[in-house]
């Protein structure tokens, strides 16, 4: 595709190009992944914010165990590893290190930010019970993380820049959602490694690059006719997807089935809903962004989360799941199991279950062995 | 059944024995309690705990007594409320039963059972194995306190209650599996005590009104879900009244600490924790858990008059930060290899948490308290200031970090950056101890025998080294 080649080109300089705009004063604001992070408050005071989505590496993983217990999320350990090395570019470019805390997985990251690296890290807390009491909560957090910006920066964030960015964050959500829907019967338009692709790379790159990127793509795929499936359908979920992982990926698409549908907690963007912005603007962000995202496996309860992964899988009428965890992520875990019940109940499709330590030599053989023989036996089932 | 023994050591008199028998019987039956068990129990407990002291032995029968009261709350008539191990915040289950003691029983039973069946019958384990196969696998790291919790609600060992309690307050894993156990296993969809840590480093003693007011409103929507159930008010004056409960049980553990502030130390600090547990799980009166201190705290100054030494005169010291409530074979190990325990980091207050408090009223008191606790709120940085207070008041030589390395708590704590911080700034040796508190079949303190006493003789040499 023609988009995706315009997109890599893009990236191979955006680095730079953040380099250039920090010389010129602009703040980069670092932030952890999990989508409680409104981008848009990061846009209306001038800054540029760029996620911490960087995985898939053993190296960061093995260097973390110098710095932080191993009974931790292998993404979350990492993320000290990357920092620590100094092989990410990305990561040396953070001035602020935003954390919206979601559990204590993400908390270390923190934590080790913090303690070992010399970037300032603010907190906010994001609860885990949606009600009023939480909504409350969250939304007090996003008011202090706007004065933190606010002074950091030296921009007030007034209403309209963040209008604004409202306006162009809603459009990159859109597009991501018409494009992500191109895949729910037929032949996908636009394979699941391509579409991550764009996911990640919208954390880093230049929004109004990205928007037309997605916006051609857009109109491309919608002018493609449909064809009629081959391979087996399958939805891809987990906990995380971190940016350079992609073995699963690579294995699953070389095994002939498509996936069709991809949802994580971390690594992908949400784009299942907006911002309405029909009265005080932090408090639509605060109700998109914490009211209805669709909770984490740390919420509590977090059976949304479940339904709503089946929902896909109904939608986008899949043949099997591939549900992908790192180690150690204790609520991912739980889920499967219950997703696992909850499937057998509602679908009766085959659910296949990886879990991951970002170990690339001990695990792409056995995943490959998994993997083939979860797509022959979605096979034969067709 | 023959369990007269076992209850004798556990400090039951005969008659008493044959007035429980019926409750007894029931009890052990529930919870498959054999022959084998009990031959068990009347090896494990000796090895565990001192029992001719007289306050270990009323410990142990007040774990006993909440074991049958557990089991038989329903059928006696109590409406039954559950929290969650470790049950903070402690006071939310007293006001609960201060309110209305004849009508309810409240308790974390994971925190119970893994007590008593493992502690004292070695039952613990099958609990685990069973929860790894029910939604909990092996290999996950998954907290041992809810692979119990699960296991006994697949056993049906554990009653279903009229309510569960959720306590989150800074623990992830404790929610996690509360939801799937309501969902999968047909347990009361629970209340979540929620609290959020986001608390940015350098902030850990100016703790904001905001997040005072949000973890005491969520503890106040428990107890009006809890007085639906009990049909009774919980009202601030049962919530002071719970606080001071809790205070004095406090004051009575503190004072076991006390005790071994002298050198030689007369107990073992292994006897202190059975009281220590017992003030994180509900029991029904607080006073027989501030008697059973009392009485071992007299039985301790007793020997100190006698010049009795659980450890030679001049060992060293050092602050720790948890111990296994089912397993005392690390502190036994430690000193039998000449080291002394003197304090854990979940109680004792450093001046942060002396402050008098910012707020007004019992509910925001208690909210405020619990988040200035280092340990409990799990700040890095604040457990380093903890630290460097304990260990000038205390005068330690070392700093021993047994953690429990299914818990994502105390692993997000950090021990390795602890460890560097301790060791940069306050020049103390440390050994950080990966374990199970409530599990042994992976960690025990055999396994760990050499690193201990390699790091007692560290701390010997350094002692001589000191004083030459």
């Amino acid at each position: 595709m023609d988009v995706m080649k315009e997109l890599e080109e893009h990236l191979r300089t955006r680095i730079d190009e953040i380099i250039k705009i920090k010389r010129q004063g602009k703040k980069i604001i670092g932030y952890l992944p999990g989508g409680y992070m409104p981008e848009e408050l990061v846009y209306a005071c001038g800054a540029i914010p760029v996620q911490l989505i960087r995985g898939g590496d053993p190296e960061p993983v093995a260097i973390s165990a110098g710095y932080v217990p191993r009974f931790l999320d292998t993404f979350c350990r990492s993320q000290i590893g990357y920092k620590i090395l100094g092989d990410e570019p990305l990561y040396e470019l953070i001035d602020l290190l935003v954390a919206p805390i979601t559990d204590n997985n993400m908390r270390s990251i923190a934590d080790c930010w913090n303690f070992y690296t010399n970037v300032e890290v603010f907190r906010y807390g994001v609860p885990h019970t949606k009600d009023d009491l939480g909504f409350n909560y969250y939304l007090d957090g996003l008011n202090l993380l706007r004065e933190k910006l606010e002074s950091f920066t030296g921009t007030r964030v007034e209403d309209e820049k963040l209008r604004e960015a409202i306006a162009l964050s809603n459009r990159m959500r859109e597009l991501f959602k018409e494009i992500s829907l191109t895949r729910k019967s037929g032949l996908p338009r636009i394979s699941s490694k391509n579409f991550i692709r764009l996911n990640h790379a919208s954390f880093y790159s230049d929004r109004e690059v990205m928007l037309r990127i997605l916006g051609s793509l857009a109109r491309e795929l919608g002018d493609r006719e449909d064809h009629n499936p081959s391979g087996s359908r399958i939805l891809f979920t987990g906990s995380t997807l971190a940016m350079g992982d992609n073995k699963v990926l690579d294995i699953l698409e070389a095994s002939g089935a498509q996936i069709v549908i991809e949802y994580f907690d971390e690594g992908l963007r949400d784009y299942w809903g907006n911002v309405v912005d029909d009265g005080d603007l932090m408090t639509a962000l605060a109700d998109r962004y914490f009211m209805k995202k669709i909770s984490g496996p740390y919420f509590r309860p977090s059976r949304e989360r479940l339904d709503f992964i089946l929902k896909l899988a109904k939608d986008f009428k899949v043949d099997g799941i591939l549900w992908y965890q790192l180690m150690y992520r204790d609520g991912a875990d739980i889920h499967s199991y219950r997703f696992s019940r909850i499937l057998k109940k509602e679908l009766d499709i085959p659910m296949l279950k990886l879990q991951s330590d970002w170990d690339m030599a001990g695990e792409i053989g056995p995943f490959r062995t998994r993997i083939e023989a979860f797509v022959e036996t979605i096979g034969r089932r067709r | 059944m023959e369990y007269t023994e076992l209850f004798k050591i556990c400090g039951y008199e005969l008659e008493e024995i044959e007035k429980e028998k019926p409750r007894i019987d029931k009890t052990f039956e529930m919870l498959e309690i054999g022959p084998k068990d009990i031959e068990r129990a009347l090896k494990t407990i000796p090895q565990n705990f001192d029992i001719e002291l007289d306050g270990v032995r009323k410990a142990l029968r007040i774990w006993l007594e909440e074991l049958l009261n557990l089991m038989l709350a329903k059928e006696e008539g109590k409406k039954l409320i559950y929290g969650t191990a470790p049950g903070f915040p402690c006071e939310l289950l007293e006001a609960i039963r201060v309110a209305a003691p004849e009508k309810v029983y409240c308790s974390n039973p994971e925190l119970l059972l893994g007590t008593v069946l493992d502690s004292m019958f070695g039952k613990h384990d099958e609990l685990v194995e069973v929860a790894e196969g029910h939604g909990l696998p092996p290999g996950f790291a998954h907290c041992s306190v809810g692979e119990a919790k699960l296991g006994g609600v697949v056993k049906k060992y554990i009653p279903v209650p009229d309510l569960a309690i959720c306590m989150g307050i800074f623990c992830d894993q404790t929610p996690e599996t509360e939801d799937m156990i309501s969902e999968v296993y047909g347990f009361p969809e629970p209340i979540y005590v929620d609290n959020c840590l986001d608390l940015n480093w350098d902030e850990w003693d100016k703790i904001p009104l905001r997040k005072i007011e949000y973890l005491a409103s969520r503890v106040r929507r428990a107890l009006d879900r809890a007085q639906e159930i009990i049909g009774v008010e919980i009202t601030d004056d049962h919530i002071q009244k719970a606080r001071v409960n809790l205070f004095r049980t406090l004051d009575g553990i503190m004072s076991l600490y006390g005790l071994l502030e002298n050198d030689p130390i007369p107990i073992s600090v292994g006897n202190i924790m059975p009281m220590v547990y017992l003030y994180f799980n509900p029991v029904a009166g607080r006073e027989k858990v501030i008697k059973a201190c009392q009485t071992l705290y007299q039985e301790g100054r007793k020997r100190i008059e006698q010049g009795y030494a659980v450890v030679p005169k001049g060992a060293p010291r050092v602050l720790f930060t948890w111990l296994p409530n089912i397993d005392n074979s690390v502190v036994h190990i430690a000193e039998q290899a000449g080291l002394v325990i003197i304090m854990q980091v979940v109680l004792w207050p450093m001046e942060a948490q002396r402050k008098p408090r910012t707020v007004q009223g019992p509910l925001l008191r208690l909210a405020e308290t619990y988040l200035r606790n280092p340990y409990i709120c799990g700040y890095g940085s604040v457990n380093m200031q903890w630290i460097r207070e304990a260990s000038e008041h205390y005068k330690a030589d070392g700093v021993f970090w047994y953690w429990m390395y299914s818990c994502r708590v105390q692993a997000a704590l950090n021990p390795i950056a602890l460890r560097k911080w301790i060791t940069d700034e306050l020049g103390l040796p440390v050994l950080i101890l990966e374990g199970d508190f409530h599990s042994t079949r992976e960690y025990s303190g055999e396994a760990a025998r050499t690193r201990i006493e390699t790091f007692a003789e560290v701390l010997r040499a350094r002692k001589a080294d000191k004083s030459n």
